[in-house]
């Protein structure tokens, strides 16, 4: 019995430990409990701007639209073979965006879309804050859920669309694409949202002096609003065949434009209305054009909206993604556009044609090339009937030659990459990157006003433009003449040369061009004039092109969604 | 226990007989018969056996040495016995000197296996385990425990992953059960669950048993799918001291050598693939090489250096361990201590492991009803140069692929660069010794019980035990490697600790009937673990003075730290009920309740039942006429329920979590939305059905085992992929079906046992056949995610197919290359560039659909043969064991016969396709021309047959006399030589067809098993031969 009592003792001593199989998770947080404290939704503000600069973002490398157009050549890197296919224009749904593949920025932008829901829907519950302080959040949420739909639309046309944060995501199978048209009306609405409630400028100044351009103002939202009615302008006309399962809304895309004549006379007056109050938004002209381009500087007072690449700052970890570290942030900027011979990867190299717009007096072509590092001994002429560029090449390594890519090199983005990390701990390059600059607010005034008639006033902004670009601020004493000044007597179609010229040589490299050929209905004409340096043969674009496909990994998981024409 | 009830039979059975001697003494004599009885096992002598004259009680023991004398009549027949062995009779004859060999009766000698939280008579045992006995293998120098399991037993594959030393091993049971979850064992250390196979000190294991089937796994409950390894580390015995003393030294070197070309061919090599490419120039080197005399115009004729990695690399290894250990006891305490030093100098310069473990097991008998004991141990290792760190593919690749023109040291004595692939890397030879990788991991495992004893066999147990791992990796890349040398050096800093804690309480009772006896057990038990790790890294030093250690990283400026926690924890209970009717019938019935927080809260505890049967058909008097052969005739049968917990933590909740963000430069704190909830997160469950027969023929003097199973794993922990336009990617939920079935075979057999000279074999084999039954989806391929691929491999090489192995390879066929311009042009290539099959039929090649499946990398069966001779005073073991109808992707042959002008060519490539220099005409062989333009796709040109037959291990030993050693008080003493890896049955290109597994350079982890089979360039395997001495005393 004395046994049987201890026995008890010592079975209620060794059971007294209780165990808890409830987790308390240390670092992450649930979300129902997030969202209490104005600080709280700084925090998720913060990680959505973070998750613009992921390594996939579609403000990050943007790699499809550069190798679409006809700015970028691809080497013979066969590390990438979707590359290849993209710049042949023989790319298919699956291989065009792999799920998990560099560069998709299908994921990460509906991961924006998201968290941007997510945001407002919780700051609208939040009575902590005041409702003034509630909008501002939600305004800076509908800006960037705006920018992130436009750039997918001028991509892929009809999406799925979600204002709000879904219950499941497994809700999501169900989805159909909105029609574009429609979207285009949200987009609006939210850039409207943002101009009652968004700041003029934003009070942060920044060690450069500047106003903090990476989050969104009031001149942000009227820069994009520009640039939407300016897409809308040829809208009816681009995509009138656009879908072989609906035809276009034309009405609605003509009532988008209520208030004003025209979707130009829309443009040309949400430009001007930065270009008139440019001061109270804090916007003018770089005077060194080299500047724009230059890690060490971070923002412009030419920004009108920038992401901030951080050297030391690894990517968000977003949804369950994983990245690996060595692309993560920017990486993806400096080894792709720079020859091996300096440490690139030699991927990506721009084509003879965009070289060859330039005066070789333009202070800008100096920037934008990188003639310096390449293999030939004196900049190469492109030849128009071979493709080809000729001229004497350097005695080099062969393996330049065939895997390496022989032209000029972009050095936009990898000249003056500022603070620098590499692999393995963070992204490569400290770059603010501007999603848009005042100089584009110029040529989209002066696209609009040109097709208003208004062909004086345009040139005029044009001439800003050329006038910056003759100060040769590296060495003052080399200002050029050139380029010279455009005279304001030119025809409107002369004038519409000029300015369609002035796109290319202001904003190559700059994620403009693609969109531009379409917006304009010249990507068959300029596109199959291209003969990429791998294949030697010309590029046989189609009409269904100007909308890429939606990656096939969606249709995996979905039911109900329509791929696009001619995919 | 068992030990002392034999003592306590065997001297009862001596004293009577003793007594029935002595009073028989002083019978007539008619002639007298002296000799020795020994034991076929070991050939040692018999103390205090009987010799009886048969029909007589007249009879005598044998000595202490084993000697008898006895008078007996030419007619008489002797009857030898001894208790524990089989009986034998020998007519005196002429004969007057008779030694015999007594064969052990392991029925008789009721050999028991440890199961779940008990032990059974092998005789009664049910389920399926296998048992390993390190005494059987001795002579075997094993520098893992984990090696203690290769090649000994059915069903059980063990893959040393790397030859580096301390490098990685890989356990597989039964074949491989989950995609995510991982496939690793569960190890029960002394009864305490979840520890390190490899933090033990091979000589400390008495015994280890592995659970296979699931009644005998249930027990386990949810951790249980992949086996249950159980090891028991060696006790004291009463009353009879012993101290051991081993050293060995063994010499190690490289086990196969790849050529590959010198400066000249290279040189050659490198200009034709220049000119194939369309170029006039033959200048070579270039402006490219920084280390040619004038910079750019050197002719290849002036080359008048090679340099031969291989040499600069490999060095001779070398092993040296030291073991000691102290055990005995009185009748109430015994104990057991021991402490072993092994260090391993590898084949690669600057790889080095060393380990230092100290154990002591103490079990006392406190009165007649409490007993009590711990087991303790502690293990340092230390891990240093090359370890993988910074990718997957290791120094030894790099000896393959890099430039002979390359030279290890500059002239000013500093690595010299290679920038042959257009990024500066570091050359082998800087690889290898220039980084500090230094890892120490400290294990330390506490676990103590008391066993309670109130009413004759209801026995309490309660035991607690600590196992905590400590575990540090610093690295430092000073400015003479290339990333040291873009940052101004660099250092990490990884620390991380894991602590669990165990307690358990079982309770267990038995009865036996005259028509059955039955033992019930009980048990409740709960598990916590606690994980932290700090994580820092640094660069920009103002020199390298500064940066002698990570423990300096103060001296750098800081580029990222962080630090995590984690907790998880598991409660279980548990009962079991065995049952055996006439001893004929047996029953058993496991199950476990098992509670899991890493689940979700709607499924944190499941049930995990199973049951087996088995007919010992040889006590049936049916079978009275065969079982003068067959002396043990046992069927039996078992089904039941496991799961496989082996999730992190937290994964079923909706999470937001911290990230960095930027504002004007700067980084600042940042959150963001990760994973949404899965209330009904749960483990991968296995239901298992195992048939088995064991046979005993000639009193055990061959036994075979034989077993059928067949396992289905539902429930597969699986990321679901959502709609990438819900914001997230997928949802780790349960879902999808594998498959494992297949048959073991265990034979043991005594082949020839005479006084001086025995021979006794074990062979095992055993096939699994491993299948995805159902996968998320209708994807009939789904490429495995593996970020380390990405870029190294272009793409994905193992894919997940519904109807396939796990580990299937997906590919393209290579078919020669083109031999006309036209058909080249068609596919965008030249003449002589590889070919590869248009298998859609379209005329033309297309990566995108022209890709089949071309192997799997799981063997179709292996098997182990282990002989063991025994001649007078030398012992004599031949181990041999194979892998038959692996796949293996070959990566570094990839690389050396990619000729593409930049890395360097193995000899095979003198036969490629070229043009004829007289003639001018192109010659067609199976390998492409010299070309940059060759693609390197993944196809069956590289894939190889994995299949060996290796000798594992020879060992022979001379064991000292008995009677010289006496002389000297030393009991035992023993010399030894021993060669490991001497040779191996491959047509394997690689360096092994068993260590180059792909990710196998980390020492900790065995990969994952959905991209095994890649070969990389891993540590190559190594030929070893050692010396060694044991000393018993």
């Amino acid at each position: 019995m004395k046994k049987l009592v201890l026995y008890t003792i010592i079975l209620a001593l060794a059971n007294a430990s209780c165990i808890d199989l409830e987790e308390h998770p240390i670092g992450k947080i649930a979300p129902e409990s997030y969202f209490k404290t104005e600080k709280d939704v700084e925090g998720f503000m913060t990680g959505l701007y973070a998750n613009l600069t992921q390594d996939r973002s579609i403000f990050n490398t943007d790699l499809q639209s550069d190798i679409l157009s006809d700015e970028y050549d691809v080497s013979a890197d066969n590390f990438r073979p979707y590359r290849f296919l993209l710049n042949q224009y023989e790319f298919s749904p699956s291989d065009f965006l792999q799920e998990d593949g560099d560069g998709c920025y299908w994921v990460s932008s509906y991961s924006q879309i998201s968290q941007a829901n997510i945001l407002i829907f919780n700051v609208r519950k939040m009575t902590s804050l005041t409702e003034e302080t509630r909008n501002t959040f939600e305004a800076e949420a509908r800006f960037i859920r705006a920018l992130v739909y436009f750039m997918m639309i001028l991509r892929h046309g009809d999406l799925p669309y979600f204002s709000e944060p879904l219950a499941n995501p497994k809700d999501a199978r169900s989805v159909v694409r909105t029609p574009a048209e429609e979207i285009y009306q949200y987009i609006i609405e939210d850039l409207k949202f943002c101009l009652d409630h968004l700041p003029d400028q934003n009070s942060y100044i920044t060690t450069q002096g500047v106003t903090l351009r990476t989050k969104p103002t009031r001149g942000s939202a009227l820069a994009v609003l520009a640039k939407v009615h300016l897409t809308l302008a040829t809208y009816n006309e681009i995509y009138a065949d656009a879908y072989e399962y609906r035809s276009i809304d034309e009405t609605l895309v003509n009532n988008l434009a209520s208030g004003f004549t025209s979707h130009w006379d829309a443009a040309a007056y949400y430009a001007l209305e930065i270009i008139n109050n440019k001061s109270s938004f804090g916007y003018a002209l770089e005077d060194d054009f080299q500047n724009l381009f230059n890690g060490e500087k971070g923002d412009s007072k030419e920004f009108i909206f920038s992401v901030d690449y951080g050297p030391t700052v690894k990517g968000p970890n977003v949804a369950g993604q994983d990245y690996d570290g060595w692309r993560s942030n920017n990486g993806g900027f400096c080894p792709y556009r720079k020859p091996v011979e300096v440490g690139g990867w030699g991927a990506i190299g721009a084509t003879m044609s965009t070289f060859n717009l330039f005066h070789w007096g333009d202070y800008r072509r100096d920037v934008s090339f990188d003639i310096t590092l390449n293999l030939w001994e004196a900049p190469p002429v492109y030849n128009e009937m071979t493709g080809k560029a000729e001229g004497t090449i350097l005695d080099s390594w062969h393996y330049s030659q065939i895997d390496a890519y022989p032209f000029p090199y972009s050095a936009k983005w990898s000249r003056f990459p500022g603070e620098t990390v590499s692999w393995p701990d963070a992204g490569e390059a400290s770059m603010n990157v501007p999603n848009m600059r005042y100089a584009e607010v110029l040529l989209i005034a002066a696209e609009a006003l040109n097709e208003l008639g208004r062909t004086p006033e345009a040139i005029g902004y044009l001439n800003e433009l050329r006038a910056r670009a003759r100060q040769r601020s590296m060495n003052p004493d080399d200002d050029s003449t050139n380029p010279v000044n455009i005279s304001t007597a030119l025809s409107q179609q002369e004038a519409w040369e000029a300015i369609w010229k002035e796109w290319s040589l202001e904003l190559c490299f700059e994620w403009k061009r693609w969109f531009n050929l379409i917006r304009r209905d010249s990507l068959i004409s300029v596109i199959s004039r291209e003969v990429p340096f791998v294949t030697g043969q010309h590029v046989n674009p189609q009409p269904y092109h100007i909308l890429l496909p939606i990656p096939q990994f969606e249709f995996d998981v979905t039911d109900g969604l329509v791929q696009n024409k001619g995919y | 226990m068992f030990t002392m009830k034999k003592n306590v039979m065997f001297r009862t059975v001596f004293y009577i007989l003793l007594t029935v001697c002595l009073a028989l003494y002083g019978q007539p004599v008619f002639s007298q018969v002296t000799g020795t009885v020994r034991s076929s096992a070991d050939n040692n002598s018999l103390p205090g056996a009987n010799i009886i004259i048969k029909g007589t009680t007249t009879g005598v023991v044998t000595d202490m040495d084993g000697h008898y004398t006895i008078n007996a009549t030419a007619e008489d027949i002797l009857v030898f016995s001894y208790m524990g062995y089989h009986p034998k009779e020998v007519t005196v004859g002429q004969q007057t000197e008779i030694d015999v060999l007594l064969i052990e009766d392991i029925m008789q000698l009721e050999e028991i296996v440890v199961t779940g939280y008990g032990t059974v008579k092998k005789v009664d045992l049910t389920g399926s385990v296998s048992v390993i006995n390190p005494e059987d293998i001795e002579g075997m120098p094993v520098t893992r425990s984990d090696l203690l399991l290769q090649g000994r037993s059915a069903g059980v594959e063990v893959t040393q992953a790397s030859g580096a030393p301390g490098g990685a091993v890989r356990v597989r049971i039964r074949g491989v059960h989950s995609i995510n979850a991982g496939n690793d064992p569960l190890i029960v250390i002394d009864g305490f669950a979840g520890g390190e196979l490899s933090s033990i000190n091979p000589n400390d294991i008495e015994r280890i048993d592995i659970l296979k089937d699931a009644s005998s796994l249930a027990m386990y409950g949810a951790r249980a799918t992949n086996g249950v390894i159980l090891v028991t580390t060696k006790s004291g015995q009463s009353g009879k001291a012993r101290v051991d003393f081993s050293y060995s030294h063994s010499f190690q070197t490289i086990s196969k050598n790849i050529d590959v070309f010198d400066s000249w061919d290279w040189t050659r090599y490198a200009n034709e693939s220049m000119k194939n490419d369309g170029s006039t120039r033959t200048l070579f080197p270039s402006r490219r090489y920084p280390y040619s005399p004038d910079g750019s115009s050197a002719s290849y004729d002036s080359i008048d250096w090679s340099t031969n990695w291989a040499d600069e690399v490999y060095r001779q290894g070398a092993v040296d361990e030291y073991q000691i250990s102290f055990a005995g006891g009185s009748e109430k305490i015994s104990y057991y201590i021991s402490g072993n030093y092994y260090n391993h100098n590898g084949i690669v310069k600057g790889s080095d492991f060393n380990r230092i473990s100290t154990r002591m097991n103490i079990d006392a008998q406190a009165n007649d009803w409490i007993r009590a004991g711990t087991n303790m141990q502690a293990t340092r290792r230390q891990y240093y140069g090359e370890v993988g760190f910074w990718s997957g593919a290791g120094v030894s690749q790099s000896v393959l692929t890099s430039s002979p023109f390359l030279k290890p040291y500059d002239e000013e004595g500093n690595f010299m660069i290679d920038n042959f692939a257009g990024v500066p890397a570091d050359n082998p030879l800087a690889a290898a010794i220039g980084p500090i990788n230094d890892l120490r991991r400290d294990n330390y495992m506490v676990n103590l019980f008391t066993e309670l004893e109130p009413i004759k066999n209801l026995k309490l147990k309660i035991s607690f035990g600590v196992d905590k791992i400590d575990r540090r990796h610093g690295n430092v890349y000073d400015s003479r490697t290339i990333a040291g040398k873009n940052r101004d050096g660099y250092a990490r800093l990884s620390n991380y600790s894991q602590t669990s804690v165990l307690q358990e309480n079982t309770l267990s009772y038995n009865k036996s009937f005259s028509f059955m006896e039955f033992s019930l057990l009980a048990g409740y038990s709960w598990q916590k673990y606690e994980y932290e790790d700090v994580y820092m890294t640094t660069d920009s030093y103002l020199s390298d003075g500064f940066m002698f250690s990570f423990n300096q990283m103060g001296n750098g400026t800081p580029v990222d730290h962080q630090t995590g926690k984690s907790e998880w924890a598991y409660e279980s209970f548990f009962g079991r009920a065995n049952i055996n009717i006439l001893d004929r019938y047996l029953l058993t019935l496991n199950s476990r309740v098992d509670g899991s927080s890493s689940f979700a809260k709607n499924n944190k505890y499941g049930f995990f039942p199973s049951g087996a049967i088995a007919w010992k058909l040889h006590k049936e008097s049916f079978m009275e006429p065969v079982t003068s052969i067959f002396n043990e005739i046992k069927i039996r049968a078992s089904y039941g329920l496991v799961g496989n917990a082996a999730i992190s933590p937290y994964q079923s909740l909706a999470s937001f979590v911290t990230t960095d963000g930027v504002l004007d430069n700067v980084k600042v704190p940042a959150v963001i939305p990760q994973t949404v909830a899965n209330d009904n997160l749960t483990w991968e469950s296995t239901a298992e059905l195992d048939v088995g027969v064991d046979l005993g023929v000639l009193q055990n003097r061959i036994t075979l085992s034989f077993d059928y199973y067949k396992k289905r794993t539902y429930d597969l922990l699986y990321k679901e992929p959502f709609p990438r336009i819900s914001g997230y990617a997928s949802i780790l939920t349960n879902i999808g079906e594998v498959e494992n079935k297949g048959v073991e075979l265990l034979l043991h057999g005594i082949i020839i046992s005479k006084t001086n000279f025995s021979w006794s074999a074990d062979f095992n084999v055993s096939r699994n056949r491993n299948k995805i039954i159902d996968l998320v989806g209708d994807d009939p391929m789904i490429p495995v995610i593996n970020a380390d691929m990405d870029g190294t491999l272009k793409g994905y090489l193992n894919y997940l197919v519904e109807g396939e192995p796990i580990s299937t390879f997906v590919g393209y066929l290579y078919d020669g290359v083109y031999t006309t311009e036209e058909e080249a042009a068609l596919n965008g290539k030249k003449i002589g560039n590889a070919r590869y099959k248009d298998l859609s039929g379209d005329g033309v090649f297309k990566e995108a659909d022209d890709y089949t499946i071309i192997g799997s990398a799981f063997p179709d069966y292996i098997w182990g043969l282990n002989n063991i001779f025994r001649y007078k005073n030398w012992d004599l073991g031949i181990f041999i064991r194979a892998n038959v109808g692996s796949d293996i992707y070959n990566v570094t042959r990839e690389f050396i016969e990619a000729g593409n002008g930049v890395t360097n060519c193995s000899m095979e490539m003198l036969n490629r396709t070229r043009i004829d220099e007289e003639t001018g005409d192109w010659i067609f062989t199976d390998i492409p021309k010299f070309s940059a333009l060759n693609s390197n796709l993944r196809t069956d040109r590289f894939l190889e047959d994995g299949t060996f037959i290796r000798l594992e291990n020879v060992y022979l030993a001379y064991n000292l006399p008995k009677q010289w050693l006496s002389r000297i008080f030393v009991k035992d003493l023993q010399i030894y030589f021993s060669g490991q890896n001497l040779f191996i049955l491959t047509d394997y290109k690689g360096y092994d067809p068993e260590t180059s597994k792909y990710k196998a350079g980390d020492s900790e982890g065995g990969g994952n098993d959905a991209v095994f089979g890649i070969d990389e360039g891993t540590y190559p395997r190594t030929r070893s031969i050692t010396l060694g001495v044991k000393l018993g005393l």
